[in-house]
């Protein structure tokens, strides 16, 4: 897998989706930090970070969430979700009827 | 069928399900017995051009009936659960969950379990769903389509504490 910086408009979609939740201010502080890997989920666009991938890592919580729409108005639901330590771990993205994703979600 | 998992749930539309079923058992189990049919064709003529091709079934009501009572079953299942659309998806879906101690088919049949009950009387739409599966609880997002499918999404453990 590729490790690669967190693109602009996923930079734009973790910042509309964690707004002002507490415990995503250490995270979006850091976005322009985190490495991310394309996870295997069918074409989904679904990341996780590859900061600590030597540690064994598990999942924490769901930080925060939201419905959003593909291009041809299909939902996908978006979850930023934290590992046990708290760091950013996932954006996690649900096509709802399960087909590739056709364009990132974009946020006005 | 599309790839990955899919589950038979309690749908609509009993009657006509039944009668389709009972229509397709009629003429499938009157196909193996020679009796149930007439033949138009006359195979003592050499060259007839309708020897051996066209059967015409002969319509017994009591396979009617019996295919109408064997129909109930599927008429009551039209509806479907997924776990994803492929392999790849199935993985994804239960990534949070593999490694604390249950299996995927556990996992599984807890979800659809929980879902039967409700799945008619869902709205279209996202909904969270808990259930718990040897007392550990199991949370899971699944999505109702226009079509009544419900497809299962994300399935995470507890947050550690």
């Amino acid at each position: 897998m590729i490790k690669r910086r967190l693109h602009e408009d996923e930079k734009r979609l973790i910042r509309h989706i964690l707004g002002d939740a507490a415990k995503g201010k250490g995270i979006l502080a850091r976005l322009d930090d985190y490495e991310v890997e394309e996870m295997n989920d069918g074409g989904m666009g679904s990341l996780r970070t590859a900061q600590a991938e030597k540690e064994k890592r598990r999942f924490g919580e769901v930080l925060a969430e939201a419905e959003l729409t593909d291009s041809d108005g299909t939902p996908v639901i978006v979850s930023i979700i934290a590992d046990s330590a708290g760091e950013l771990y996932e954006i996690d993205m649900w096509r709802v009827d399960f087909l590739p994703l056709k364009r990132w979600p974009q946020m006005e | 069928m599309i790839g990955g998992t899919t589950s038979v749930l309690a749908g609509d539309k009993f009657q006509n399900g039944a009668v389709t079923a009972a229509f397709a058992y009629l003429f499938n189990e009157a196909a193996g017995d020679a009796g149930q049919y007439v033949t138009d064709s006359d195979c003592s003529m050499p060259g007839s051009a309708s020897c051996g091709t066209i059967l015409i079934p002969i319509f017994n009501p009591v396979a009617f009936v019996r295919g109408l009572i064997q129909g109930i079953p599927q008429a009551f299942a039209p509806s479907t659960i997924r776990f994803g659309a492929n392999e790849a998806q199935r993985d994804h879906a239960f990534r949070h969950v593999d490694g604390i101690g249950l299996n995927r088919t556990q996992i599984e049949n807890a979800i659809r379990n929980d879902l039967r009950p409700i799945a008619r009387s869902m709205s279209d739409g996202l909904y969270k769903g808990s259930t718990s599966v040897n007392g550990i609880r199991i949370d899971y997002h699944a999505y109702k389509l226009s079509d009544g499918t419900i497809n299962v999404g994300r399935i995470t453990p507890p947050s550690p504490q």
